[in-house]
């Protein structure tokens, strides 16, 4: 069973969560990996549970583009539909 | 309703050997399975009418694993005609025994390119898939030669070290999604490869084996299946010898 296409709201609060991170420290654009200090493993993760979550395949190559929570934002609205 | 579906193994150098083993057990474990091969078909035709009468769904795919886009080739289509995959074991690998100073590139290469970059390849076009599964194992075939060094076999002792480093660093990278990574380190195991041991050099290895014989292929499948199973379900990052104590 998958979810309809998620707001922003809804996937930074997804990224807070996940990731154990103190609600003021995730924006929108905060970078994973440069802002967040976040792993490319612990990324890969997080995609992956989104996959499923959200009923998508991303390509190899997605992975490494999706690199904060508006770029997740924009791939899944455009996957999707916008929310 | 319960989902039905056997779970897929994918399994290199199945026609002959360790690999060929390998795919007879699991199928009888009640996996379907995708195996590829590098040259014999007709060997491969048997392994297929042989798995395939445990019930399983076998399918048999050319491949040089030692060439990225036939290693990918071979776990995509593998995964078309069969489902996501679970369960990945390297079985493939060549000899080209000398002495270091007998040794021509070309023996260096064809080992490290087939046995090490093999692995690698396969290993890199099925992790995506292991990982969205969620569970599941990459199995790889390293050697006793590994660890204690062969001498006549520096390349097949450093590409199955290779291998170690390898499956090893893999347990710490796909261990979150619940894949397993583990190696067998098989000892002088009756198969293809050891017939082309000289007798003299293949007694006296048999004389530092304690069981004072040779293992069976069948004997290293026993392993790969157990580490395949649920049984093996906290064992990870491990390298398992199967070799009878074999002293090097």
């Amino acid at each position: 069973m998958t979810r309809p296409t998620p707001t922003r709201e809804e996937l930074r609060d997804f990224f807070v969560e996940e990731l154990e991170l103190a609600d003021e420290m995730v924006a929108y654009d905060s970078e994973f990996a440069v802002d967040l200090g976040i792993d490319s493993l612990t990324t890969m993760e997080l995609m992956v549970q989104l996959e499923k979550r959200y009923g998508v395949r991303l390509a190899e190559s997605e992975f490494a583009e999706l690199t904060s929570v508006n770029a997740v934002h924009e791939f899944l609205s455009a996957r999707l539909g916008a929310a | 309703m319960a989902d039905t579906r056997r779970p897929v193994a994918l399994v290199t150098g199945g026609s002959r050997g360790i690999g060929r083993a390998v795919v007879n057990r699991l199928a009888a474990d009640g996996f379907d399975v995708a195996f590829c091969y590098r040259s014999r078909s007709d060997a491969a035709a048997k392994v297929v009418a042989e798995a395939g009468a445990a019930g399983a769904t076998v399918l048999a795919h050319r491949a040089d694993v030692s060439a990225a886009p036939e290693a990918r080739a071979f776990v995509a289509v593998a995964e078309a005609r069969l489902g996501p995959p679970s369960t990945l074991v390297t079985c493939a690998g060549v000899v080209r025994d000398r002495p270091l100073v007998r040794m021509s590139d070309h023996d260096w290469d064809e080992v490290i390119r087939n046995n090490l970059d093999g692995t690698y390849h396969v290993c890199r076009a099925a992790a995506l898939a292991l990982m969205r599964h969620g569970g599941g194992c990459i199995i790889t075939v390293s050697s006793v030669a590994a660890a204690h060094g062969s001498a006549g076999q520096s390349n097949y002792a450093a590409s199955k070290a290779g291998i170690v480093g390898f499956t090893t660093s893999l347990s710490r990278e796909l261990g979150r999604f619940g894949v397993r990574s583990n190696v067998v380190a098989p000892g002088l195991i009756g198969t293809d490869m050891t017939a082309e041991l000289p007798a003299a050099a293949r007694a006296a290895i048999i004389d530092r084996i304690p069981l004072r014989r040779p293992g069976s292929p069948e004997e290293v499948a026993d392993l790969v299946s157990f580490l395949a199973s649920d049984r093996a379900r906290y064992i990870n990052g491990q390298v398992i010898g199967v070799d009878g104590g074999l002293i090097l």
